[in-house]
Order: C-alpha cells, then sequence, then structure tokens
C-alpha cells in the first residue's frame, strides 16, 4: 500500500520535471537567437581551431572536442541562468517547486549539451576528416560527461547569480570543478578514436558515472541552502 | 650596508655549490641526497614564516587604526 | 578554536620530535651501487660492491649471494674486503639459468653478523645463456644464512636514499591538509546551520591556511622529485591532481574576494566550500588509484603502509602529521582571532 502510495508520487514528480522540461524547451523556442547564438560560437570555434591548427591528428582533434565543448557549455549553461533570472520569470519560479525547477533546467541543459557535443562532432569531423571509429563509447562519453558537466555547471551558474550576477566567478568556480570529468572524457574519447586500447574501459565508464552520481548528489542537497540566500 | 649583507647572503648560498661544481656528485646529491631533505625542511620554515608576516603585517594595521581612533 | 595552551605546546614538541628524529635516526645498511651490470654466462663476474651505512670490515660472516628467482641462488665463492663501505665479490655464473627471458635478472644479496642483510633488486643482467638445460649447484639453505637484525632505523632505497626522510614533510603536510580542510568543511556546514559569524570565520581561516600546507605540498614534491625522478614537475597524475585541487580553493579564495555583500559572502562560500570539498574527493582518492603513478600506492605500484612504510617509519610519520596539524590550527586560531577584531573594527566604524 505504502510503496504504491510512493511510485504514484514518484510518477506525479517525473511527469511534473517532464512538463518543465518541455516548457523551458518551448521557451528557448520562442527565443530562438539564443539557441542560433550557442550553435553560431561553437562553428566559428571549430573553424578557427580549424584554421589555427592547419593539419588536424587524431590527438588534438580529442583536445580541441573537449576544449570547445567545455566552452560551449560555459557558455550556453549561463546564458541559461542569467536571462531568465530577472523580474519577468519570477511568477514561474513561485509557480513550481524551486528543486523540481533546478532539477528541469539542469536536465534540459544535459540534453541540450549532448545534442551540442554530437553536433560539434559532426562539424569537426566536417572540417577535419578525423572521425570517431567507436560510436558506442563516444555517446557513452558524451552522455555521461554532460550530466555531471550539466549538473555542476547548473549550480555554479546559480551561485554566480546570486554573487552580484558576475559571470567571471563563474568560470573561475567552474573550470576546476568539471577537471576529473573532462579527463575521463578525454581518455574515453581516445579510446573511441582508436587512440589507445583500454582494458579497463568499464572501470573508467564506472568511475564517471559515480562521479555524475557525487555531482548530482551535493548539487540536490546543497540547493534548497543556496535557494533560501 | 643592506648590499653589504645581499652579497654575504648569495655567496653564502652560491658558495657550496662552487666547492662542489668540480666533481661528479652535487651537493645536494652528495651523502646520500640528505640536502634535498634540508631544502624541504628549509622551505617547509620559509613558507610558514611568509605565512606568519603576512598576518604580522595586517594586525600591525589593525593596531595602527586602534591608534587613531583612540 | 581549543581551549588551553595544551595543544599548542604539543604541537611544537611533536614537530621538534619529528625535526629531532627524522634527522637523527640512521638509515639501514644498504647497497649504494653494484658494478659491472652486464655479464655473459659462463664467465667468472668480480662484482665490486659499494655499501651505505655498512661495516663490511668489522663484520663477522660476509656472505653475498645472486638471486635469479627463489630456487636458482648463487653464492660467492670469495669476498676481498677493501674498506667498511667496499668490497669485492667473485661469482662463478653458470652457463645454464632457468629463465623465460633472454637476458636473466639478479638480485644481489648482501649479508653480515652487524648489519643484517641488504638488498639491490635488478643488480646484476645475464646474457648469451645457453640453451641446453644443465645441473647447476644451487645454494639451497640461503634463508638459513641471513642475520635478521632489527635496528632502529629507517629503511634503505634505492634512488631514495636519505630523502625517504621527506615522508615526514612532504606526505604528512599533504595529510594535514586533508585535516584541516575536513575542519573547514565542518566549520562551514555549523555556519549554514546557525548563522554564527565565528564559524565563518574559521571555516576561512583553517582553508587559507590548509591552501598554504598545500602549496608547501606542491614544493616540497617538486624538490624531491627533482633528486629522485629527475624534473621538478612530471605529468604524474597525483602531481596534477593536486595542483587542479589547488586550483579549486584558489577559486574559494577569489569568490569570498568578489562578494560585496557580507551575508551573501558568509554564505555563499560556505556552500563553495562544501562543493569543492566534495569535488576533491575523486580528485585527490579515485582517480590516482586507477591510473599509474610514480607515487607509492598507485597503479602497479606498493601501497603505502605495506613495505613502504616500516614500523620505524610510523614512529615518526604519524606523530609528524599530528604535530603538522596542531600547527596549522594553531596559525589558523591566529588568523581567525585578527578577522574577529577586525570586525569588531569594523562594526564600531559603521555605528559611528
Amino acid at each position: 500500500m505504502h510503496s504504491v502510495h510512493l511510485q504514484n508520487r514518484m510518477n506525479a514528480l517525473l511527469r511534473r520535471i517532464y512538463s518543465l522540461i518541455k516548457k523551458e524547451l518551448l521557451l528557448d523556442f520562442k527565443q530562438k537567437h539564443i539557441l542560433y547564438a550557442v550553435l553560431l560560437y561553437m562553428v566559428c570555434n571549430t573553424f578557427i581551431a580549424y584554421k589555427a591548427f592547419g593539419d588536424i591528428q587524431a590527438v588534438s582533434w580529442n583536445a580541441l572536442f573537449v576544449i570547445i565543448f567545455l566552452f560551449v557549455g560555459l557558455n550556453s549553461i549561463l546564458k541559461s541562468f542569467s536571462n531568465r533570472f530577472n523580474s519577468k520569470h519570477l511568477f514561474y519560479y513561485s509557480y513550481y517547486n524551486p528543486l523540481e525547477l533546478f532539477i528541469a533546467k539542469a536536465i534540459y541543459n544535459w540534453i541540450l549539451l549532448v545534442i551540442l557535443s554530437i553536433l560539434l562532432m559532426c562539424s569537426m569531423t566536417f572540417f577535419t576528416g578525423v572521425g570517431i571509429k567507436d560510436f558506442g563509447i563516444f555517446f557513452i562519453s558524451v552522455l555521461s560527461g554532460s550530466l555531471g558537466v550539466s549538473f555542476c555547471f547548473s549550480f555554479i551558474a546559480l551561485l554566480s547569480v546570486r554573487s552580484d550576477n558576475n559571470s567571471t566567478v563563474f568560470s573561475i568556480l567552474a573550470l576546476p570543478i568539471v577537471i576529473p570529468i573532462l579527463l575521463l572524457m578525454l581518455k574515453l574519447n581516445a579510446t573511441s578514436l582508436r587512440l589507445i586500447s583500454d582494458s579497463s574501459i568499464n572501470k573508467d565508464i564506472i568511475l564517471m558515472g559515480g562521479i555524475d552520481l557525487l555531482f548530482i548528489a551535493i548539487t540536490i542537497i546543497m540547493f534548497p541552502i543556496l535557494w533560501k540566500a | 650596508m643592506k648590499l653589504n649583507r645581499a652579497i654575504g647572503l648569495i655567496v653564502c648560498l652560491v658558495y657550496p655549490y662552487l666547492i662542489f661544481a668540480q666533481s661528479n656528485v652535487d651537493f645536494i646529491r652528495s651523502t646520500g641526497k640528505i640536502y634535498s631533505v634540508v631544502a624541504v625542511v628549509c622551505l617547509l620554515f620559509l613558507f610558514l614564516a611568509v605565512y606568519l608576516y603576512r598576518l604580522d603585517r595586517k594586525i600591525s594595521d589593525l593596531e595602527k587604526k586602534i591608534k587613531n581612533e583612540s | 578554536m581549543i581551549k588551553g595552551l595544551w595543544w599548542k605546546m604539543l604541537g611544537v614538541i611533536l614537530f621538534l620530535y619529528v625535526c629531532i628524529a627524522g634527522f637523527v635516526v640512521p638509515l639501514k645498511p644498504g647497497i649504494y651501487n653494484a658494478s659491472p651490470t652486464n655479464i655473459k654466462a659462463g664467465q667468472t663476474l668480480n662484482l665490486s660492491i659499494e655499501g651505505y651505512n655498512s661495516h663490511y670490515k668489522s663484520a663477522e660472516e660476509l656472505t653475498a649471494f645472486l638471486k635469479f628467482d627463489s630456487i636458482q641462488i648463487l653464492k660467492a665463492t670469495d669476498i676481498k674486503v677493501n674498506s667498511e663501505q667496499s668490497i669485492e665479490a667473485t661469482f662463478n655464473i653458470p652457463e645454464y639459468i632457468n629463465t623465460k627471458k633472454k637476458i636473466a635478472e639478479a638480485t644481489l644479496i648482501v649479508d653480515n653478523a652487524t648489519d643484517g642483510y641488504s638488498i639491490m633488486p635488478a643488480a646484476v643482467f645475464v646474457n648469451s645463456i645457453s640453451k641446453t638445460p644443465s645441473q647447476v649447484d644451487w645454494n639451497t639453505d640461503f634463508v638459513n644464512d641471513l642475520h635478521q637484525v632489527d635496528a632502529f632505523a629507517f629503511p634503505f632505497r634505492n634512488i631514495l636514499y636519505e630523502t625517504i626522510r621527506n615522508t615526514f614533510f612532504h606526505v604528512a603536510i599533504w595529510m594535514s591538509m586533508m585535516i584541516l580542510f575536513i575542519g573547514a568543511l565542518y566549520s562551514s556546514i555549523q555556519y549554514l546551520r546557525t548563522r554564527d559569524r565565528r564559524h565563518d570565520i574559521h571555516s576561512y581561516s583553517l582553508t587559507s591556511t590548509g591552501i598554504v600546507y598545500g602549496l608547501f605540498g606542491l614544493a616540497s614534491g617538486a624538490i624531491w622529485a627533482k633528486y629522485t625522478w629527475g624534473t621538478f614537475w612530471t605529468s604524474d597524475i597525483k602531481l596534477n591532481m593536486a595542483a587542479i585541487a589547488m586550483l579549486l580553493y584558489a577559486a574559494y579564495w577569489i569568490l569570498r574576494s568578489s562578494i560585496e555583500d557580507l551575508d551573501n559572502k558568509y554564505k555563499l562560500s560556505a556552500i563553495y566550500n562544501i562543493f569543492a570539498f566534495v569535488a576533491l574527493i575523486p580528485l585527490i582518492f579515485v582517480i590516482p588509484r586507477l591510473t599509474d603513478s610514480l607515487h607509492p600506492g598507485n597503479g602497479g605500484n606498493p601501497a603505502l603502509g605495506g613495505e613502504d612504510l616500516d614500523n620505524t617509519l610510523r614512529m615518526v610519520f604519524y606523530p609528524a602529521i599530528i604535530g603538522l596539524t596542531l600547527l596549522g590550527v594553531w596559525i589558523s586560531d591566529l588568523v581567525s582571532r585578527y578577522l574577529k577584531l577586525e570586525n569588531i573594527i569594523q562594526e564600531k566604524e559603521n555605528i559611528l
């Protein structure tokens, strides 16, 4: 009886979060210029890297991918928080449970980051001709990497919005925290490019999942305290 | 006067290297690399001293402030 | 933070003990050098051995062995003693050695009654071994021959030599940095629970002392690396993770100085402090254990606590951690007292 009750509540929660994610998407499509700006930023970065390096080999492809991914993530997540935290949207936050809203936002950012990184991979492959060989590992790396990065960046973005809306503070705080995720992503991507043959790939994936869980748990625990500030 | 001291310090620091420059083993690597441990301990002392010096200066500022107020 | 004077005195006494014992206790006797390192099978090897802290001349029952594996052990036929630190041992290397590789690797063991036995791994390489098996008279009662001497001395390790004493400063400072950061974490949680300004001051001062300790850890590690691994900075995973950890806490410092509003500042820095500590856990404890590293306890290297940290080292290493932590707490106590006074003065100015 009790478990059924719990299940119903979980279902309701998931439905609410789902509807919130849909709302986020609608909001973003109303302001298409933000999405286009992020896309343009990404393609410009790829093009600059391509022209600067000239001939890009798999090793530098890997490094460039992770660096551009990082900056695209920084940009898009900071935008999604700073633009919407003005008075126009305040009613929106008083209407919903803030924690649910935050989770919805982070998940939305995760999906956005995954799509962006796949687009980034396509554009980089288009320019440089270096292709991913093992798509399974690549998708695992992108999915798990973006999950941790999006939760972490969302939390830090909220924190920096609270601290006089300072975007320099955001990048300073956010960059060192995600370094372990980026290092693991580099390793997994290197495997998917067949740069290295990694026998302990499962261990790396489990570790990545563990770090993601750690970040998700700490952001969800710390969020109410940050929100009350 | 200050210049003299600085020169003296530099001579003290460089002199051991000059002695051992001719031999195969340099000064720090002699006697089982013991002088690298000495360097580490000196560094620890230096770090703590600099940290305490900065604290000391801050407290001096505070003292000055109190004096001015009263 | 802690009442009374006793813990400050304890910190000073422990640190003094570490400085004195860390330098005065000698290293165990060991083999510093052995040459030549390469020999062909079937020849007679005149191995000149340089000892460290050894008593070859005055010691009795001096023997030397070459150990290829647990059964194939060769005893020196003749030993010529030159001085306390130098001997020349003669081995008759057999034509045939049972090994899977082309080159057989031998561990050199020198044993006497005063010093006990000392080991030098991979001292001699024997090449051009004959392929046809033949009977060799190996020394079988090898283990009974060795002398076990229990002296109060630190272990002798090749390449490390005396720098093993850096354990009491370099490794201990990392441990006490972690303890200080845990203290800062506790104070941050306390601040968020009680909103008492005191806890924020404690957290800030503990974190700044922790950062100074961490910077010293990096700098001392660089010196140690220079004289054992050859360079100040390597791409070793633990080193770089420690550097990233420092970046994390430097960001904490920048966050604090960037916020004007005081209440907001204390709160956000407390939240970030907790976040940074959680981010530190994978950096320092998880990732280095999964990747190859030059540090002990990582990848294929033996762990700290196994052969690397013997009982004599422990007797100085643990007091070093406690002593350095207490000193760190003392300094943070001074910092927090300064901050409290500054706070009082600022409040007075605001009233005026």
